[in-house]
């Protein structure tokens, strides 16, 4: 799968529509902007990580997306049919998961579940029942198939919800905070299952979460969202590399206290277990020589310096505090 | 995608209005539980407003003017519960959104809603009627007999329940406190419609009031006429009684789909139709 590869860029001149196309999309509710004039392309099968604090407008783009919150303006394609005026076309491209919500019925069973969610998109019960036990099957749900999913674990139940998204074979998949409430088991199975969704089945797939630990581990691609507006969009890969070079680590003996008394407040430092670490904001060689003069003259002894690649979640932090460039290439 | 949705939008309709009809069935009957409450509420409620109204003891006469439009508020009543109750459940859990993920137009869902909302009042209806029909009969001697002809204003009857139930599915869509408006609009209509007492002996101006603003008034009386006096169907439309009952139900649909497909579009446009 190319997906690492692709560059957010539009996909214009080229021969296939982008699995998802978005221009210039807005949503406003009277006078708050829920999201301000966002553009992106979404290629086929690429995984796109839409990162943001709470009310950024990650789930407004995703319902947008999907045809269940009408834009103020603007314009959502999915591969090539719009929303708005396409909907019939455009709604049978998607399966998705949405945050907040049960997404199936409790009350009937996951087998009955698959099968009206599949009759909903217009299959027959003969065209649903082969994709649907392999679905079950795979999710390990086979043998309680004919239980009303109320009575499942909140882990089962999100796998019915991912089973009921996608029996009908969609292309994309949108999945708002699918682990939101799992257990480490049943968000392994989830984050298993994205994957597979990729690599194996080439689904395109739009991904919000706050945890950016499965983001950077799913997502070729991530966008970041701040108040409405995507303030980053780049491969997750070059996003880390980007910042990767503006970080240091230097691990000396002592506590902070330590540090401080020698260096000043001026870096930032990390304790524990009898160790600091100082982390500087560049790798500025003269910043970093001064640091370790210091350090020298403070008789503080030095562990370990290091280039340090950074979490997606420390981009994340230092993109929303405005600390690193965007890098935005739309 | 392996897909069928090709075939044409009719079929796809239709099928979508067995798949919608078929889990509200099924949900009603996963809720087997308060189903069997509200069953059981709904049949000796009847019963009692009767011993009420004749001090004391049942007074047949009355029955057999009263027990079919008692029928008709209990599709009304079980239909738009279930209507409302629905919507909103759906609303909360998400499976609202999820349904409108169809190639399907929402009207079509919505229709779909409606007819299993109006399966689930009949059936329960059924069910009732079964029940009193054992007593009327059996115990009180009442004769009853079936004509054909009832079949035009229990009809007309059943559109203007649907465009009930579409309106406060409308509602519910959009208006936070529908629960308590649903309850008390639905009790009114049972005071007024004849499910208790004949609309006949009301004062005039609570007759014509009833007739107008009551939904299932005037087509449970057209039914009556039929039934209870032996009135041929020509009789009733010559009367005025079923004519207007036509324009009713036709003005209750009417406006009863514009406003669910009105809340449908805010909905969409404002983002509640989620969790």
């Amino acid at each position: 799968m190319p997906e690492l590869l692709l560059k957010p860029h539009t996909t214009a001149g080229t021969a296939a529509p982008p699995a998802i196309e978005l221009r210039h999309l807005t949503k406003k509710y009277g006078h708050l902007t829920a999201v301000q004039d966002v553009s992106l392309d979404v290629p086929a099968g690429q995984v796109l990580g839409l990162l943001g604090p709470n009310g950024a407008g990650k789930t407004t783009i995703i319902k947008m997306m999907a045809g269940l919150i009408t834009p103020t303006a603007g314009t959502v394609r999915l591969r090539g049919y719009d929303i708005s005026k396409q909907r019939s076309r455009a709604v049978q491209q998607i399966g998705a998961v949405l945050e907040g919500s049960r997404n199936v019925y409790w009350s009937l069973s996951a087998w009955q579940n698959l099968l009206y969610f599949g009759r909903l998109k217009g299959l027959r019960a003969a065209e649903i029942r082969p994709r649907a036990e392999r679905l079950l099957r795979d999710l390990d749900l086979w043998d309680r198939r004919n239980q009303q999913v109320g009575g499942f674990s909140r882990g089962m139940q999100q796998k019915v919800a991912v089973a009921a998204a996608l029996v009908t074979d969609p292309p994309i998949v949108l999945l708002d905070e699918p682990t939101i409430g799992l257990d480490v088991e049943a968000a392994r199975t989830v984050r298993h299952w994205v994957r597979r969704l990729t690599r194996e089945e080439g689904k395109t797939v739009v991904l919000t979460t706050h945890q950016l630990a499965m983001a950077e581990e799913l997502a070729g691609r991530v966008a970041v969202l701040r108040d409405g507006r995507i303030i980053a969009d780049l491969p997750t890969a070059e996003l880390l590399d980007r910042y990767a070079e503006d970080r240091l680590e230097i691990d000396v003996a002592g506590t902070t206290t330590t540090v401080a008394d020698v260096l000043g407040a001026k870096v930032a430092t990390e304790s524990a277990n009898g160790q600091t670490t100082i982390q500087l904001p560049t790798s500025d060689q003269d910043t970093l020589h001064t640091v370790l003069t210091g350090l020298h003259h403070g008789s503080v002894p030095v562990l370990r310096v290091s280039r340090v690649r950074p979490s997606l979640e420390d981009v994340f932090v230092s993109l929303l505090k405005g600390e690193v460039d965007h890098g935005n290439n739309s | 995608m392996a897909t069928t949705a090709d075939a044409p939008m009719y079929r796809l309709g239709l099928r979508m209005l067995g798949n919608e009809t078929a889990k509200g069935l099924r949900v009603m009957w996963a809720h087997k539980a308060p189903l069997a409450l509200g069953l059981a509420y709904v049949a000796m409620l009847y019963w009692v407003i009767q011993l009420f109204i004749g001090g004391g003891r049942l007074v047949g006469e009355v029955l057999a003017m009263t027990f079919v439009a008692f029928l008709g508020y209990v599709v009304l009543y079980i239909a738009s519960l279930r209507m409302v109750s629905g919507v909103l459940e759906e609303m909360y859990t998400g499976t609202l959104e999820q349904s409108l993920l169809s190639p399907l137009r929402p009207w079509v869902a919505s229709t779909g809603r409606l007819a299993a909302a109006l399966v689930e009042g009949l059936v329960i209806a059924a069910i009732v009627a079964g029940f009193n029909l054992v007593i009327l009969l059996a115990v009180q001697g009442v004769e009853l007999s079936f004509r054909w002809s009832a079949v035009v204003p229990l009809a007309v009857t059943l559109v203007d329940i649907a465009g009930f139930v579409l309106l406060f599915g409308g509602m519910a869509l959009v208006v936070n406190s529908v629960g308590a408006i649903i309850h008390v609009v639905q009790n009114v209509i049972m005071m007024l419609n004849g499910a208790f007492i004949p609309v006949f002996v009301f004062p005039d101006w609570l007759e014509l009031a009833a007739k107008i603003v009551v939904p299932t008034t005037l087509g449970l009386d057209a039914t009556r006429q039929i039934l209870v006096a032996g009135a041929p169907l020509d009789n009733v439309w010559s009367s005025g009684t079923l004519p207007w009952a036509v324009v009713h139900a036709a003005v209750q649909l009417v406006v009863g789909w514009a406003a669910y497909q009105a809340a449908i579009r805010r909905g969409l446009r404002e983002g509640r139709l989620g969790a």
